[in-house]
């Protein structure tokens, strides 16, 4: 039931889908099939059997569905998918796919059919959406399910019957609360104020949202500031704010100067977090937050946390008793100890001084909108929220692939943003500064992303980025015998949007390449 | 891309027909489809597309085959036989092969894609074995769309002789010139019946009466197999001989281990001794020539001795005899039989038809006067019938040589090959692959040929004969080893050498499209196995 016409768009996440194209592409131009001798037409193919494909795991049959609308009736005007030079399939879904793709998903391990070939666009725009989320709802009862949404199709009876699928958040793309401004950012069109409303139903309906603002530099700070003013009223579950990405294939091309845009946005935050009742974070959280310091990122109003007086920028010393490093370490126990049921105890750092809290376990009844507890989101339970940091076992298991080359001379990628955080760790931390004598180590950065724009805050997701660089690096003499490539491909196959395979640097030079698993600054979204 | 053109196998039927014997690209094509169809279903606009067979497009492509004419492009004309003859060499043939006729339909095809100055046309792209022509129902029709293109070339046609009724002989007379091969076995019905399962054997001994009043020349084929009484040989011999036979040959007898169950079926060397014996005495007694088949065992190689003089024949009435020794052609000194032939047929060619031969007989060297210079009316069957615009001459390269008869032999321009391919691949060492009937000649020229003996100084020239392990049984022929027989060889050579050759080479005619075996396995399979660099030398093929 799945079916193929433009197979190219398959590259990244399942290049053998590609393969089976070219190889029927190259028969076909030697020879015409027939039935019963007479010739017969082919322009496109689907997979038999489906089980073996199910080459993917996922967390909720929601995110099992994978994308179903390649297309968006909003033109963001920063909309990573415009104009950019490679194959997207711009359809919607049809409901046998999403039903297959519900049958091949097994909620005991998360295993599911690889994603479809859709960029994650506007899901709404789908007739049938509701409909494809009832199904995955069937299919599994109890999961939290996130679903992002411009929210121009959120009329009352949609949100009604949407209300009836919880538990659900959405991320709620509304970036500016000002219909003049939402209507030069967004280009809605005549869904703006449905858009812009969407907030209040949900709040009436008590379906949890995350609002998110990218903050395009035209949009002056003060709108900024009136959006999260906004959705703090409407008490809002988080509110997102994006620093701005612009790559090279925008249709409007912005002369501001984004890195001092970064900086001014970002103090905008941190003036207003104190002073709002609702999580406000930046992304990229990396660039905002203290790494590694396990600092309360926000806290979800009415949450077992803001009950007991957590305020953001708190930094957790322990948890029931345990003493607490790092921010991963404190998300995975209270993470744990909310899948356990049980109320925790702990100890936080504020001004210099120690506080006690002890955070309930709230049962059905006893919570309030927009916490629930029976909600579990990694990061933010209890009504904590972490923002995703950088993980110790990164450097552990990039040691580990360097010993098992026995390499001493290893070139390691990194974006500028985590490449320090990195530095500081593998020096600071004896046990890997010992497992780091004998080794050379050379960070590179790619500054000169294809993408362009200011992309190169982030590991590039193109072969030739890579290439590039290690080639310069080799003609200038340096011995090589490991490179270590964060994975941002999106590919478990390594490949790269362009269709290209990480595989071919390894080709060319003859030098190991190894994708490891990295803090990728802006997640895997854009 | 047209609706003539060849099509091929059925996914559906993929268990059966997948044994069939397909072109290794048609083949690989196929096996590429079938593994896809496994994995998608094809579609058109959204609708599931079925497909149970495939054509090629673009046939103009495929084009490739180097076919003297269109007859030999066309193929066998039937994968069948209406006989069941005791001794078939076909019977437990365990290799593949498509199991159909050529139809008119593919003919048209090929014709159209025959390019005759280039002598190259489109590749047989399933192959079947070349069985009775005769039970092809359209026959007539395929052999006039090759006469339509070739108005020239003699077709020559194989048969056991059961379908020649007079109007299917009538309807040959159209297609002239034409020739026939008639595997009668023999001229007593009862016998031919026991052997062949004719039911029809009198007809057929009497066609081979009539062949002289259609004006067909035909040569005459017997299967000596130890059943034939030999008196029963003698007669049918001296049959041919009395009804105008063009030549006789007498196939020595041949089984494989898939014929006789693996057992053996009699001794090899007196049955073939006693038989080439009493070929040689009747050769003598008749005017026709008469051969056996594999001649080369126990006939003389390389010397230029004419076997036999075709009745009617510009030699015949210059008075060449059999035993006769050709000494100069045209005044040039002849090295080996092959030159003979060559320099016979070139020169016939280049003076119009006139030829200076000399000839020893015994002690007395002759000057001998070829006049092959025969008009379209000249009647001098089996030689030359009367329309024909030449003489015909069956499986012979060279044509008729003016009505001699020299036994096809090993050509010594094909071995002076080796030092080059010795050279390009930087080999010291090289195996150089024989069969049974010709290894002791190709080692007796590396020894004795002065210009092999110079090329060769600087080289270890091993001349090594494979067993026959695939087909077992008496087989003997160089043509029907398989790469698995090579890369044995190469093993036992390797074993008793004490070191690897360098080099394996292979007369280029064991492989039926100078890429694989009978089988259908690539040659290149065996330097993979074996480590020794493998190459085909061109050769021609040898009617030994």
């Amino acid at each position: 039931l799945i079916r193929f016409r433009d197979p190219d768009s398959f590259a990244v996440i399942e290049p053998r889908i590609r393969h089976v194209q070219r190889e029927l592409e190259r028969i076909l131009a030697l020879v015409d099939l027939e039935m019963d001798g007479r010739p017969v037409a082919v322009n496109g193919f689907r997979l038999r059997e489906l089980e073996p494909w199910r080459s993917y795991t996922t967390n909720t049959a929601m995110n099992a569905l994978t994308p179903i609308s390649g297309v968006c009736n909003s033109k963001c005007v920063f909309c990573f998918e415009e104009g950019i030079p490679l194959p997207r399939e711009q359809s919607l879904m049809p409901v046998a796919e999403a039903r297959t793709r519900l049958k091949y998903y097994s909620p005991e391990d998360g295993r599911c059919l690889f994603p479809s070939n859709r960029p994650h666009m506007e899901t709404f725009i789908h007739p049938q959406a509701v409909e494809i989320i009832e199904m995955a709802r069937a299919r599994e009862p109890e999961k939290l399910f996130w679903i992002t949404s411009n929210g121009s199709h959120f009329e009352e009876r949609t949100v009604a019957r949407l209300a009836k699928l919880k538990p659900i958040i959405f991320k709620l793309s509304l970036n500016v609360v000002d219909e003049t401004l939402n209507r030069e950012l967004m280009k809605t069109g005549r869904r703006t104020p449905i858009a812009l409303e969407a907030p209040k139903l949900l709040r009436k309906y008590e379906v949890p949202f995350m609002g998110s603002i990218v903050a395009w530099p035209t949009l002056p700070l003060t709108a900024i500031e009136d959006t999260v003013r906004y959705l703090e009223s409407l008490e809002a579950y988080a509110v997102r704010i994006r620093l701005p990405l612009s790559h090279r294939w925008l249709h409007d091309q912005s002369d501001a100067d984004f890195y001092a845009r970064w900086q001014e946005v970002s103090e905008l935050a941190r003036r207003l977090r104190p002073q709002c009742r609702v999580p406000l974070f930046v992304e990229p959280p990396i660039y905002w937050v203290n790494a590694i310091v396990p600092e309360v990122d926000g806290v979800v109003l009415h949450s077992p946390a803001w009950r007991a007086g957590v305020k953001a920028g708190d930094v957790i010393r322990a948890i029931d008793g345990a003493r607490v490093q790092t921010r991963m370490e404190s998300e995975g126990l209270l993470d744990q100890a909310h899948i356990d049921g049980r109320p925790v105890d702990l100890l936080v750092e504020r001004d210099g001084e120690l506080h006690g809290f002890h955070l309930e376990h709230l049962t059905d009844g006893e919570d309030r909108y927009p916490y629930n507890s029976r909600y579990f989101y990694r990061g933010e339970n209890y009504g904590i929220f972490h923002v995703e940091d950088f993980r110790l076992r990164y450097i552990d298991e990039m040691f580990q692939r360097i010993e098992h080359y026995g390499a001493r001379n290893v070139l390691l990628f990194s974006s500028k943003i985590v490449a320090p955080i990195f530095e500081a760790l593998v020096n600071g931390i004896p046990a890997f500064a010992e497992r780091l004598a004998g080794v050379n180590l050379y960070i590179e950065t790619v500054e000169e992303n294809t993408a362009g724009g200011n992309y190169d805050v982030m590991d590039s997701r193109f072969v030739d980025d890579y290439a590039r660089i290690i080639r310069a690096r080799l003609d200038q003499g340096l011995p090589l015998d490991l490179i270590l490539i964060p994975d941002a491909f999106g590919s478990p196959w390594g490949m790269d949007m362009g269709g290209r395979s990480c595989a071919e640097i390894e080709q060319e030079t003859g030098i190991p390449v190894e994708r490891i698993d990295w803090l990728l600054v802006y997640g895997r979204e854009v | 891309m047209t609706a003539s053109a060849p099509t091929f196998v059925p996914p559906e039927t993929v268990a059966a027909s997948a044994e069939r014997n397909l072109h290794p690209l048609v083949a690989y094509v196929k096996q590429r489809l079938e593994a896809l169809a496994g994995l998608v279903e094809l579609e058109f606009d959204g609708l599931p597309v079925r497909f149970d067979g495939f054509r090629l497009r673009n046939l103009e492509n495929w084009a490739v085959s180097a076919d003297r004419s269109l007859l030999d492009n066309f193929g066998s004309l039937s994968g069948y036989c209406n006989a069941r003859c005791n001794f078939c060499y076909e019977f437990g043939n365990p290799l593949p092969y498509d199991l159909t006729m050529l139809g008119v339909a593919e003919a048209r095809t090929r014709a159209r894609y025959f390019d005759d100055s280039q002598g190259r046309g489109l590749i047989q792209f399933a192959e079947r074995l070349d069985l009775e022509s005769f039970t092809n129902p359209k026959l007539v029709e395929l052999l006039t769309i090759f006469r339509g293109q070739d108005p020239n070339h003699v077709i020559t046609l194989t048969t056991n002789g059961a379908r020649l009724d007079p109007p299917t002989l009538a309807a040959l007379t159209g297609l002239r010139p034409i020739q026939l091969v008639i595997s009668l076995n023999s001229a007593n019905p009862a016998e031919r019946q026991a052997i062949m399962h004719d039911p029809r054997a009198a007809a057929s001994v009497e066609a081979v009466r009539r062949m002289r009043s259609y004006g067909i020349p035909y040569t005459g084929g017997i299967v000596a197999w130890p059943d034939l009484a030999e008196d029963d040989l003698r007669r049918t011999i001296h049959f041919f001989d009395e009804h105008g036979a063009r030549a006789i040959r007498v196939s020595l007898p041949s089984y494989s281990q898939y014929f006789s169950g693996g057992q053996k079926l009699f001794d090899t060397k007196p049955v073939w001794d006693r038989l080439f014996a009493v070929v040689e005495e009747e050769a003598d007694r008749i005017s026709t020539p008469l051969s056996a088949a594999p001649y080369l065992p126990r006939g003389v190689a390389i010397i230029p001795r004419i076997s036999g003089v075709i009745p009617n024949s510009p030699a015949a009435a210059a008075g060449v005899r059999r035993g006769d020794i050709v000494e100069t052609v045209g005044g040039q000194p002849v090295q080996s039989r092959m030159h003979a032939k060559r320099l016979t047929a070139c020169a016939l060619l280049a003076s119009g038809g006139v030829l200076n031969l000399t000839i020893r007989r015994g002690d007395s060297v002759l000057d001998v006067l070829l006049d092959d210079r025969l008009d379209l009316a000249a009647d001098l069957y089996p030689y030359k019938p009367a329309g024909y615009r030449s003489p015909t001459g069956y499986g012979e390269v060279w044509g008729s040589l003016g009505g001699l008869f020299l036994n096809d032999d090993i050509d010594l321009r094909d071995l002076a090959t080796i030092p080059e391919f010795a050279r390009a691949r930087g080999a010291k060492s090289v195996v150089v692959m024989s069969s049974s009937l010709l290894a002791d000649v190709v080692s007796l020229c590396f020894e004795k040929s002065p210009q092999l003996v110079e090329a060769t100084r600087d080289l270890t020239v091993i001349v090594a004969v494979p067993p026959h392990r695939f087909w077992g049984g008496n087989i003997s022929v160089g043509d029907l080893y398989l790469c698995e027989d090579y890369i044995e060889c190469l093993r036992i050579a390797e074993k008793k050498l004490g070191f690897r050759p360098d080099l394996a080479l292979i007369p280029s005619t064991f492989s039926p499209n100078y890429w694989t075996d009978l089988a259908g396995i690539p040659y290149s399979e065996i330097e993979a196995r074996t480590g020794v660099a493998v190459d085909l030398i061109p050769c021609r093929r040898i009617n030994v």
